[in-house]
């Protein structure tokens, strides 16, 4: 049994994700080397774009790192502040064109009322650098501009949830 | 008698005709809710094989037959929603050569020209994806259709071949409105190395004023530091339009040696010039700019004041202790500037910076 079954639920986000790692095939993809099996609270997506949510779905899987995938700007905001507080920090893939609440305003309220805790990366249509650096000021550890290379996103979120797992262990 | 008669043969023929053309629409409706439906199914499965693609790097073989085996137009539509939106330049320039030779594609190009604008327009289209060497001459030709809509795309094109066609699209920007010049400025980034080469001999002073401007514009929206180099020397021009544009152009030219330059900017005597210099000061996030900065915030023009003391709460640190120093000074309208930006968030003054 991996780490990641063992490790005991955190909150009540772990479904969704559990059936990823269920589904997702065995094998790593060919030259993008998979992490060690990450519990199912390292990854959050958002995105209302149903094409590029399949995408990352699929380069998720491959990947085999879990995740759950939402589509409302206000469910995301929700269920992200309703986390319990401290442990490893989430890592959260952020489509900026969200309904309900933008992603623009999500980091702001999640920089002011959870700062430290989330690795977001936003994922904008716009590459205007006002935008790029809005993005990063209010917290945002990446912008990329759609279309976006998924392979290098998939290696730095690869990268990120390692980090994120040595925090909790540094922690 | 005679004239009921010819009333109801015209009521006929009037009925019939509604009938017929209401019966077209219709028809014509279904029609085109076919053709959607079609190629959201083409989309629906061409995805997976992209998907497949882009994140294994699986072979492209499948991509290409699955299209060979589609109609024409839903070939070539799932192609363009999906290409454009999630396969980047580079992953396209890989794409493109496999799908040059297909029919589906020689059919679309062959409507280059069309009579039709949206037959010539999907053309365009097709090209800014899977366009070649053997291209150029269509595209010259669509960069100056007759149909906004086909020049417009045609720039996709034309910049995702470079060489010749960058030239004939700078040669244009003069005269193109400020939306078109910023989407021609986007799409021409994506050749940073070959625009530039194009732009630094166009960037001489005895170039007229009107041309000038815009290859400055495009300079600074290219932000490739040798075009800049060549917009910073323009500085000391003439016209205050020119000195105007290089302002705001050397705000993405972040080189010891600009700082000066802005420096001396922001003391000239036109005050358009004078608040651009402040912009770029403050996007550059020059902090030895803070005490001419605040000073400008003492401008007698409302713009200069305005710029300047966004600059400051750009820069922070000590350039913002000046900005609240002057709030706090006996200067009236310095105070009320500086009081009302050093106020504002600073997600607000990133926002509005930019505008």
């Amino acid at each position: 049994m991996t780490r990641a079954h063992r490790r005991p639920a955190r909150g009540g986000r772990r479904t969704t994700a559990s059936r990823t790692v269920e589904t997702a095939p065995a094998a790593a993809p060919r030259d993008l080397a998979a992490p060690e099996p990450a519990t199912p609270a390292d990854l959050v997506v958002a995105t209302a774009d149903p094409s590029l949510l399949r995408m990352l779905t699929f380069a998720l899987d491959q990947m085999r790192l879990p995740h759950q995938s939402f589509t409302s700007g206000t469910v995301v905001l929700q269920r992200l502040l309703d986390l319990p507080r401290g442990g490893r920090p989430t890592v959260v893939v952020l489509d900026v064109d969200l309904p309900g609440v933008d992603g623009h305003a999500i980091l702001e309220r999640l920089g002011s009322e959870r700062p430290d805790e989330f690795l977001i990366v936003v994922l904008s249509s716009h590459a205007d650098e006002s935008v790029q650096v809005r993005s990063l000021l209010a917290g945002a550890l990446d912008h990329m501009a759609k279309p976006f290379n998924v392979r290098v996103l998939m290696a730095k979120l690869h990268r990120w949830v390692t980090i994120a797992r040595h925090y909790e262990v540094a922690a | 008698m005679l004239s009921l008669d010819v009333l109801a043969v015209a009521l006929t023929v009037e009925g019939t005709l509604i009938a017929a053309a209401l019966g077209g629409l219709v028809v014509l409706r279904l029609y085109l809710v076919w053709r959607a439906r079609q190629v959201e199914a083409g989309v629906a499965r061409l995805e997976p094989l992209l998907h497949a693609w882009l994140v294994e790097d699986a072979d492209l073989g499948a991509v290409v037959a699955f299209l060979r085996a589609q109609p024409p137009h839903v070939a070539f539509r799932s192609v363009a929603r999906l290409a454009t939106a999630y396969v980047t330049f580079e992953r396209q320039q890989i794409l493109a050569p496999l799908l040059r030779g297909e029919p589906w594609v020689q059919r679309i190009l062959r409507h280059g020209r069309s009579m039709f604008w949206w037959r010539r327009f999907d053309a365009a289209r097709l090209l800014s994806i899977v366009g070649g060497p053997d291209d150029v001459t269509m595209v010259a030709a669509l960069l100056s259709d007759r149909s906004p809509a086909v020049r417009l795309v045609a720039i996709d094109a034309a910049a995702r071949l470079g060489g010749r066609l960058v030239d004939l699209e700078l040669d244009s920007l003069p005269g193109r409105q400020d939306a078109v010049q910023q989407y021609q400025f986007a799409a021409l980034n994506r050749h940073p190395a070959i625009v530039a080469e194009a732009l630094v001999p166009r960037l001489r002073p005895e170039v007229p004023a009107v041309m000038l401007n815009a290859w400055i514009d495009a300079a600074g929206a290219s932000a490739n530091p040798v075009a800049l180099w060549r917009v910073r020397d323009l500085a000391l021009h003439e016209a205050p339009e020119v000195r105007l544009h290089v302002a705001r152009a050397l705000r993405r030219h972040a080189e010891p040696e600009t700082v000066p330059v802005l420096l001396k900017l922001l003391t000239d005597d036109d005050w358009r010039v004078r608040a651009q210099a402040a912009r770029a000061l403050g996007a550059l996030r020059v902090i030895s700019a803070a005490r001419p900065l605040a000073l400008a915030v003492r401008d007698r023009a409302w713009w200069v004041r305005y710029r300047a003391a966004l600059a400051l709460a750009q820069i922070g640190g000590e350039a913002r202790e000046l900005l609240l120093e002057v709030s706090r000074g006996s200067d009236p309208l310095a105070r009320d500037m500086s009081a009302l930006v050093a106020g504002l968030s600073s997600a607000a003054v990133v926002e509005m910076s930019e505008v």
